[in-house]
């Protein structure tokens, strides 16, 4: 059962990547769950119907599930990481700080993400500037309570 | 025996949470990142060693499988607590929407520019950790990859091909 969690699994990576380039509406995370989730769904009736519902099911379905998680951290570490953007902008060749300081210009930084913000349906354009959509403000609820959980400063 | 790996793995990883849950996150040494990376970390390797002891004592057909479906659950658990810990430790985006709340409908590009100061500092920090990790080094006035941070950047591009991503931080 093994290599059908990885045949699966490729596939979904497969689907995101064609999906990517056909339609950039919508968010990266969200393209990948819309072919990640039926795929997960087909894997867990493929293993049930071959393996029964047993401990080799689960253990198929967490795989896959572990493998989708490590994929969408890694691309959304690559589209939002300061380090991974730093990483990546070095594999052109040495810079010094001002070039560096060019490619990941901190007014672009904040533009970007005010866009990403947009394109996530956490911000809505208002008339004067920007404003926080319902979602936005219950995650933020979320993050102040996890903020306190975690003792952070 | 195989259901028993996953209920065991259930009772480990509630044993884990908890002992962080009640006791040690009242200590000043889990607010720092390297240990709470590290007591995750140890507990994973910890999982991992006791599976493959598992499987040399029971070699049968489907418990190699089972072993990886037990870590793999310790791997969702575990990297979903770390992202969480880091992003109510300081995202960038979540300090965004923070002061777009705090200034309401003030909240223009304009008035949001003092962010980018975070942005300037978030820079320094990361290349500092970079260097740190010995994926970066000095090269004359100029900052280059090393053999490892080629290695990596390699894998982050080809993660931002498959997932067109766009990038930049």
């Amino acid at each position: 059962m093994g290599v059908w969690v990885a045949a699966y699994l490729m596939s979904a990576v497969a689907a995101h990547c064609v999906l990517g380039r056909l339609a950039r509406a919508g968010t990266g995370v969200g393209r990948f769950l819309m072919v990640a989730t039926p795929l997960g769904l087909a894997l867990f009736v493929h293993a049930a119907s071959r393996d029964g519902l047993g401990p080799t099911t689960v253990a198929a379905v967490v795989v896959y599930a572990f493998a989708c998680e490590l994929y969408v951290f890694l691309f959304t570490l690559v589209a939002s990481s300061v380090s991974a953007s730093l990483l990546m902008a070095l594999a052109a060749g040495a810079l010094t700080a001002r070039e560096i300081g060019t490619l990941c210009d901190e007014v672009g930084m904040v533009r970007m993400r005010l866009e990403r913000l947009v394109n996530g349906g956490l911000l809505q354009v208002a008339p004067a500037g920007y404003a926080p959509t319902r979602a936005a403000r219950v995650m933020l609820t979320g993050f102040r309570m996890l903020r306190r959980f975690f003792r952070h400063a | 025996m195989t259901v028993a790996a996953f209920c065991w793995a259930g009772v480990y990883l509630a044993f884990h949470f908890l002992l962080y849950a009640l006791l040690l996150r009242r200590r000043q040494a889990f607010t720092w990142e390297r240990t709470i990376f590290a007591y995750h970390l140890v507990g994973a390797l910890g999982l991992a060693g006791a599976l493959a002891a598992w499987i040399m004592v029971a070699p049968q057909p489907g418990n190699a499988l089972i072993a990886l479906g037990v870590v793999a659950l310790q791997g969702i658990y575990s990297l979903s607590f770390l992202e969480l810990w880091s992003l109510a430790e300081g995202s960038y985006s979540i300090s965004i929407l923070e002061r777009v709340e705090r200034d309401g409908s003030a909240a223009t590009p304009e008035r949001l520019s003092d962010l980018n100061r975070i942005g300037i500092r978030k820079r320094e920090d990361r290349l500092d950790g970079l260097r740190r990790l010995r994926l970066v080094r000095p090269r004359g006035n100029r900052i280059e990859l090393t053999g490892l941070g080629r290695v990596i950047s390699g894998g982050l591009r080809l993660i931002g091909w498959l997932a067109a991503a766009r990038t930049g931080a």
